[in-house]
């Protein structure tokens, strides 16, 4: 393997675990240790029961050569994925707290969740400076997210937010206390689905109804991406919060060219019907939503690739990601090189992450 | 001939549907307040939270369209009713009322209605009705249950039996009133939100459609979803065969590619046409994708004319204007 | 009768090690002339692959040995071809390991192949692509 281009690669998708639950106890009082050690840990949040992947869900090849998760070894991670791809940042999203949006007890998800993130930011981020983390919280006390918030402020390798999701779509005045102390401190939402969609009435759904496979969910899951979406614009949630950024991660992006157009032309003939959309809602995906690229669609001609990359104002608005080191992967050196088109590839290689993340997300560039 | 496969016909008194009715479910449905309620039943359609318009009729359709397709949309809104016994009764009325005034057999037909809560009761009323003339497809309202289900099996029998496509369309209650199906994400309280987010209903349906088998299982069922645009369809295509070559072994049902199926099966209309204009050019003109397309004006919702058509798609236009191959030859030959 | 190709000592077949060192069922990744070479013995004979999906490059030799299900009708499983197919620790796509090729053309580009054989109690390899009239 050797690195793909010799400009800076943000690979902004990138799930670290950590091994065992008492890698988080030093972050735990006693009290949540004893509770979690009764109650138990829930880390995954889709219903295996009811949607189970057929093969496995991570890389074979992405088993540390010590043992471990795959994604639990940030030295590994790090000599078999960051270096050799050339990779100058990698946003780190923790999967496992994803678990939480089937959990009862706020209590207990916020006392997790700020265990994990410290966790996340002296085993991973001090470990190196190639990797920055997105803090995450939940939609369980939006008041208690915004504190958890508030206290990664100005900490060195935090560049985002990640916001997990339960039946409430983002659009909700509830996450407003979130949305506030996001651009109060200047750190954009990152988005990623947790697996919890078309599981519960606690979760989002795609339309129609239950998809009856693993593979048949997936090819529509990227609707909720676009749910999210439209109820944010619809909600007026940027004409409250002129500064929020959103990366939307692992939705996808080739379904936003028509969503546009069709928000648009729906608003155009009845902008009293949104009230709260001052003005053309396209403008405001533009100007607020970011997307990772993959898993990026896999196109035959190159019509197709164009039209791919073709929507009005695209090129500033897609992220590179890699979603190492799960199965769907989009190996980095492959789609660097022979799939993102040559004219944008460094707008989707870093330019469009340093400016949604801030110029410290290269703070491990090698000069 | 230009064939328009979206034009929607009501009635603006439920008086017009008791005359097809017997005495006695007449009186069941003679009551206030569904009498009332025939403007919801004909404004659910327009996906708007304006209150208190008029009953639209339908116009009159553009001199050039030979063959007009009515889709009653009325009827479609059984998908939100309570008691799916009496929408039985409601669809024949409305059956017989296309049979007798909306349709005349030659360049206007109708859509047979039916039920997603009772595939044997539907398709025992396709075979009833299928080799009357009026009728030129077979409309099935959504149910939260998704179409690659096997209970709508018996459907999809008589619709192929008689030769007849199935036409799938919005009625405007999806994703706002309980046990129709649901929208993507939550619930979304503006009718905008609902109407920029219905067309995902009809991707969640063809890939059930595809990963159902049910497309291989009749591989002479026509389905065309009508009312939710097209301009997604090659996102979608893309994702269907992406998932297909990694789950292929958990759906072997599924022989090829999930697009081959689409490009065989499966047709959309052009409604909203203008929000098309980016992706016709780049993806549909000339391409596989454009066979997939017919005119369907939506009439009299805001509805697109053939001139609308011709404005988007250019030298296209014809071609799919004059689409008649979702239709069988036996609609197409009596007009022709 | 096994399926490989090469005429029974052909040339250019060298001796990659006694057959007990590759357990029947069992994907044993060997370096042969600065190549990872997956072998593979099976109740018909053996098979040799190298380690490269033609999807997206994946190290297919660290994927699973399996069968596959059969095209079917509707809601049936018809299980078949166990132990015949590798399936890509990527994106899961499935691979004959006799001919390389995707399992219902799901794919363009086949995993490479080479002539193995066993004999006289030892594993063979050649390190040139099988013919496309002998695979299968």
């Amino acid at each position: 393997m050797q690195a793909a281009e010799t400009i800076p690669i943000v690979d902004c998708d990138v799930h670290p675990m950590y091994e065992r639950f008492d890698d988080l106890a030093p972050y735990l009082s006693a009290g949540w240790r004893r509770h979690f050690e009764d109650r138990g840990v829930r880390t995954y949040a889709r219903a295996r029961d009811r949607y189970n992947h057929p093969n496995k869900t991570y890389r074979v090849d992405a088993l540390p050569e010590r043992g471990g998760a795959a994604g639990s070894d940030p030295g590994f991670t790090l000599a078999t994925h960051v270096v050799p791809f050339g990779i100058t940042a990698a946003l780190l999203l923790p999967q496992q707290p994803y678990g939480v949006t089937s959990w009862g007890n706020s209590g207990a998800v916020y006392a997790y969740l700020a265990a994990s993130n410290d966790f996340f930011r002296d085993a991973w981020v001090s470990y190196d400076d190639r990797y920055t983390l997105a803090v995450t919280v939940s939609p369980h006390d939006p008041p208690a997210a915004a504190r958890e918030v508030r206290r990664h402020a100005g900490q060195p390798g935090v560049v985002g937010i990640q916001l997990l999701l339960m039946d409430k779509m983002m659009g909700d005045s509830s996450f407003d206390p979130i949305y506030q102390a996001a651009c109060e401190i200047g750190l954009p939402l990152a988005v990623h689905q947790s697996g919890s969609e078309g599981c519960y009435y606690t979760s989002q759904a795609v339309a129609g109804g239950v998809p009856r496979s693993y593979g048949e969910r997936h090819v529509v899951l990227t609707q909720v991406g676009g749910a999210n979406l439209v109820d944010m614009i619809v909600s007026g949630t940027f004409e409250r919060f002129p500064d929020l950024q959103v990366v939307m991660v692992e939705w996808g992006f080739s379904w936003l060219g028509p969503l546009l157009a069709r928000m648009d032309l729906f608003w155009e003939r009845d902008p009293a019907a949104a009230p709260l959309v001052k003005r053309r809602p396209s403008e405001y995906v533009r100007e607020h939503f970011t997307f990772t690229t993959q898993p990026l669609d896999e196109v035959d001609t190159r019509r197709e690739r164009a039209a791919l990359f073709g929507p009005d104002g695209l090129d500033k608005m897609l992220l590179f990601s890699s979603d190492y080191p799960h199965y769907d992967t989009d190996d980095p050196g492959f789609v660097i090189r022979s799939r993102i088109p040559a004219g944008i590839r460094e707008a989707v290689c870093y330019q469009n992450a340093v400016r949604v993340f801030g110029p410290q997300l290269l703070r491990g560039a090698r000069p | 001939m230009i064939a328009d496969y979206d034009r929607h016909v009501a009635v603006g008194d439920y008086a017009e549907l008791f005359a097809h009715m017997s005495q006695s479910w007449r009186k069941h449905f003679e009551r206030d307040e569904f009498v009332g309620s025939v403007r919801d039943a004909a404004a659910h359609i327009r996906l708007t939270d304006r209150f208190g318009d008029e009953v639209l009729a339908g116009s009159a359709p553009d001199p050039e369209i030979g063959l007009s397709l009515a889709v009653p949309h009325q009827g479609l809104t059984i998908n939100g009713w309570a008691d799916q016994v009496a929408a039985k009764a409601f669809i024949e009325a409305l059956n017989s009322q296309s049979e007798q005034v909306w349709a005349d057999g030659q360049g206007r037909r109708a859509a047979i209605l039916v039920t997603p809560h009772d595939p044997a009761w539907s398709a025992r009323v396709i075979r009833e009705h299928g080799a009357a003339r009026q009728f030129a497809a077979v409309a099935l309202p959504l149910s939260p249950v998704l179409l690659g289900s096997d209970q709508f099996d018996p459907v999809y029998d008589a619709a192929v039996e008689a030769d007849l496509p199935l036409i799938v369309h919005f009625s405007g209650v999806e994703g706002h009133y309980l046990g129709a199906p649901p929208l993507s994400g939550g619930v979304h309280r503006t009718a905008y939100a609902r109407a920029v987010l219905m067309p995902q209903l009809a991707e969640s349906h063809i890939a059930s459609l595809c990963f159902g088998g049910t497309l291989a299982k009749f591989p002479a069922l026509r389905v065309l979803f009508s009312g939710f645009g097209f301009a997604w369809l090659p996102s979608l295509t893309w994702r269907l065969d992406r998932e297909w070559r990694t789950f292929r072994h958990d759906v072997p049902w599924v022989l090829k590619p999930p697009s081959e199926y689409v490009f065989e099966q499966v047709w959309l209309s052009t409604w909203p046409v203008r929000e098309a204009r980016a992706e016709w050019e780049s993806l549909f003109a000339g391409s596989r994708a454009q066979s997939r397309v017919v005119y369907g004006s939506h009439d009299p919702f805001d509805g697109d004319t053939v001139a609308d058509v011709r404005a988007i798609l250019g030298s296209s236009a014809d071609g799919v204007l004059a689409r008649s191959d979702v239709l069988s030859a036996v609609t197409t030959g009596a007009v022709a | 009768m096994t399926q490989l190709q090469a005429e029974p000592g052909a040339a250019d077949l060298a001796d990659v090690g006694p057959a007990e060192n590759f357990p029947v069922g069992r994907l044993v990744l060997i370096e042969f002339s600065g190549h990872t070479i997956g072998i593979i013995r099976t109740r018909h004979g053996v098979h040799a692959i190298g380690n490269r999906c033609p999807h997206q490059g994946g190290p297919i030799c660290r994927g699973i040995v399996t069968g596959t299900m059969a095209p079917s009708a509707p809601n049936e499983y018809v299980y078949e071809k166990d132990g015949e197919i590798i399936r890509c620790p990527w994106h899961g796509y499935e691979f004959e390991l006799s001919t390389g090729q995707s399992v219902g053309a799901a794919v363009r580009g086949r995993v490479p192949v080479y002539p193995a054989e066993v004999r006289g109690g030892r594993v063979y390899l050649a390190l040139r692509r099988k013919p496309l009239a002998d695979r299968g």
